[in-house]
């Protein structure tokens, strides 16, 4: 009888095949095939276990003897009572009986010669113990037992001469047993007694007994591991529950013999099957039997060339880049006119009176440095020519060396000479580590170092015409702006910052605190063309577009192949 | 006992930092002090930080352990870096090219491998996310900015497309507001929390 279960691919817990998540691990059980199995482990357990569970202590002949014993005590009885009770078949098996043993008690009954030494003992006692039904009853199987028990120790006394024949000669000690006793172990593989060479005159019935009471614990060993008649000896030892006693069954499954070889000789392999190597073998037959059910394979996947895809892309993207650069034509720029904030920079710029003193604040890091110069230099450009005083402090590590290219590049492009006003570098405000209270209150030298910038200068609170701020991101921009709008109310303070930062700062120009302000390269692109002048950001501007439709392209084209690889990979389940 | 001594000397400093923007003028010699001892203290750390990597990068070379040869060239820049600055001065139009021209593209260079990783995420986000509402938000409006700062849409003035265009271009800073908002409102948290003892960045 076969079952379906589901296997858990985790734990390999058996699962009904209807459960959608292992009951174990709570593993995803969806594309699982369910595997046979067979109806319950029990099943697997007759294989090992020979047998039944109330007989875990009695070998089954000793039990079938009890039972034809207690059948008889039970017939004098019921005769007691002059109950009329229906005469039992001899051929009829009994319900336990095992087949063997019917075929046993029936020729020994038809064949007086079939019945071997073992029958007549065991029938002997029978009927010793029949005798004695009428005073004692034999209620007790142990009683039983321990007369069979003396009567063989009796036996035993008067078989010492036989004992050393049969020791002289292992090879004769099978001889001893019956015919019928070798088909019924042919036939079955049925129980077979010990030989041991200290009890060569023990019969089947004395090993029954001493199995009985406990003594034959270990299974006999032959010396030098030979047995006479190259027969194949395999005791296999049950260990039950530990726990419950040291309950060990011995049972000695006889092979057929090997073929007439010289060096016939038979080991004698000692099996221990405890309970854990027990649920060892049946998670082995569960595992043999689910390698093979019928498993979902997995699709092959593609040979995909990523890297090859990824070098093609990369290869497209700086080729287009490279080409939008250095191509040398300018792309038109966004026409139009330029956000308010822009546009008040500008008008701003292009209203300043000749003379003016500005302070520049370079707030940005070097990476930025590209997109900072795109927006401030047409700004600086229009500023610087009509400056008398220019004065630059700096909040980040590289501030001083980006102020200093800066300026350095917009006076050669205005064709301002360098020399026509001073600028001042005021320092390194550590505005991140100092915060905005810095600002605010100054900060007093007390160590400076040769040839560094002072890290702590006063702050220079002048009436400026006009306050610049350059900065890539929203914390700095934000402590300078609120400092400075403090510390000169009266002076226009604008912002040049990237784009990142400028949706952040866009509140302090509406608030009113922030004069005007750029941001991006787009707001620079809008300047340009709001200025009429080809030139820096027209070029830089083809570029810009190509990486930005790249980017655009990419994105669209990735969650195309997204959504055309999902369904390829739902289906990577199916068998 | 150095925990509990932990605990009040952050409290302390904080509630007179704090304590500092309302009663300025009594509190404004404290405060330079603080400040100048915070300064002190964050100098110390960076030159603590500098030996440290130093002595890493010179113990990988002396064990001449993987990569030890990147750990060379960074000794050799950072020696050749600060050399050049006492000698040179950072006023010097050489050192200034020196170390701009090899900051500048290194640092935009990581900024355009951040864009790409920013990029590959957002596909990530949809492929594991799946379609949900939010993911197709999101991927919308990336790609709705993207091509919204090119300039390509260009509307006339008065027009209602210049209102709509002018709707779209406000999104990022609605956006941005909500940051600033979840920023302040998450700072002002934190500052009570430390206040209070219940997190404790300087230690346990």
């Amino acid at each position: 009888m076969m079952m379906l279960v589901l296997i858990c691919p985790e734990c390999n817990a058996h699962n009904p095949p209807d459960a959608e998540s292992c009951q174990d691990c709570q593993a995803s059980l969806a594309g699982v095939a369910p595997s046979e199995l067979p109806d319950s482990l029990d099943s697997e357990n007759e294989d090992f276990d020979l047998f039944e569970p109330e007989e875990k202590d009695l070998p089954d002949l000793l039990y079938f003897l009890k039972q034809d014993d207690q059948a008889e005590d039970e017939e004098s009885l019921l005769e007691e009572s002059g109950a009329s009770q229906p005469e039992e078949s001899p051929d009829q098996p009994e319900e336990h009986t095992p087949e063997w043993l019917d075929t046993v008690r029936k020729r020994a009954r038809e064949e007086e010669d079939s019945a071997g030494e073992l029958i007549r003992r065991v029938s002997a006692a029978q009927e010793t113990l029949a005798g004695d039904h009428g005073e004692s009853h034999h209620e007790d199987f142990e009683s039983w037992i321990q007369k069979l028990r003396e009567e063989a120790r009796d036996k035993a006394a008067g078989q010492d001469e036989a004992s050393e024949e049969r020791s002289s000669g292992e090879g004769e000690a099978g001889e001893s047993d019956p015919e019928w006793l070798s088909r019924v172990r042919k036939a079955h593989g049925s129980l077979e007694p010990p030989r041991e060479p200290d009890a060569a005159g023990r019969s089947l019935l004395e090993w029954l007994v001493e199995l009985e009471e406990g003594q034959e614990e270990n299974p006999p060993e032959e010396e030098d591991g030979e047995i006479a008649e190259a027969e194949v000896t395999q005791p296999i030892r049950t260990h039950g529950d530990e726990a419950a006693g040291d309950r060990t069954q011995e049972v000695r499954t006889g092979t057929t013999p090997a073929k007439e070889t010289e060096t016939a000789k038979a080991e004698l392999v000692t099996v221990g099957i405890t309970r854990d190597e027990h649920e060892q073998a049946d998670l082995l037959a569960t595992t043999i039997t689910d390698e093979r059910a019928d498993r979902p394979t997995p699709l092959e996947k593609p040979k995909t060339a990523g890297w090859l895809v990824r070098a093609i892309l990369a290869l497209l993207l700086i080729t287009g880049m490279s080409l939008a650069l250095f191509s040398g034509s300018q792309a038109r720029l966004p026409g139009g006119q330029l956000p308010p904030a822009g546009q008040a920079l500008w008008d701003w710029a292009a209203e300043l009176l000749e003379g003016a003193s500005l302070l520049l604040v370079f707030d940005y890091q070097p990476g930025y440095a590209a997109e900072l110069e795109l927006i401030a230099a047409p700004i600086l450009k229009e500023t610087l020519a009509k400056a008398s005083e220019v004065a630059f402090v700096s909040s980040s590590a590289s501030g001083t060396l980006l102020a200093e290219a800066l300026l350095t590049e917009v006076m050669e492009a205005s064709a301002v000479p360098k020399d026509s006003f001073p600028v001042e570098n005021w320092g390194y405000y550590p505005v991140g580590a100092f915060g905005a209270y810095g600002i605010a209150s100054g900060l007093n030298a007390s160590m400076q170092l040769p040839n560094l910038p002072e890290p702590t200068l006063t702050f220079p609170q002048r009436d400026y015409e006009g306050i610049l701020i350059l900065s890539d991101q929203f914390d700095g921009a934000q402590a300078w702006i609120e400092q400075l709008t403090v510390l000169s109310p009266d002076t226009p303070v604008h912002l040049l910052v990237s784009a990142q930062a400028g949706p952040m700062l866009m509140p302090y120009f509406e608030s009113g605190q922030v004069s005007g302000m750029l941001s991006g390269v787009g707001d620079a692109a809008g300047l340009e063309s709001v200025m009429d002048q080809g030139g820096v950001v027209a070029r830089r501007w083809r570029a810009y577009q190509v990486g930005t439709l790249s980017l655009v392209a990419m994105l669209v084209l990735g969650v195309m192949i997204s959504l055309i690889a999902q369904p390829q990979s739902d289906r990577r389940g199916e068998v | 006992m150095k925990k509990i001594l932990g605990i009040a000397v952050a409290i302390i400093v904080g509630l007179v930092v704090l304590a500092g923007y309302f009663f300025q003028s009594q509190l404004s010699p404290i405060l330079a002090l603080v400040f100048e001892w915070g300064l002190v203290l964050i100098g110390v750390a960076g030159l603590i930080g500098i030996g440290y990597l130093l002595a890493m990068h010179m113990r990988k070379i002396v064990r001449w352990e993987k990569r030890s040869f990147f750990s060379i060239i960074v000794l050799i820049a950072f020696l050749f870096a600060m050399i050049a600055g006492i000698l040179l001065t950072p006023q010097n139009a050489l050192y200034r090219d020196l170390v701009l021209n090899v900051q500048i593209p290194v640092e935009t260079s990581l900024l355009a491998i951040l864009a790409v990783t920013l990029f590959y995420a957002s596909l990530r986000l949809i492929r594991v996310r799946g379609w949900t509402p939010m993911s197709i938000a999101f991927l919308a409006s990336a790609i709705f900015s993207l091509i919204l700062d090119l300039g390509i849409i260009q509307t006339g003035v008065g027009t209602i497309a210049s209102t709509v265009l002018a709707f779209f271009e406000r999104l990022p800073l609605v956006g941005a507001r909500g940051i600033l908002l979840g920023m302040a409102l998450g700072g002002l948290v934190v500052g009570l929390r430390v206040l209070l003892a219940i997190d404790r960045p300087y230690g346990e």
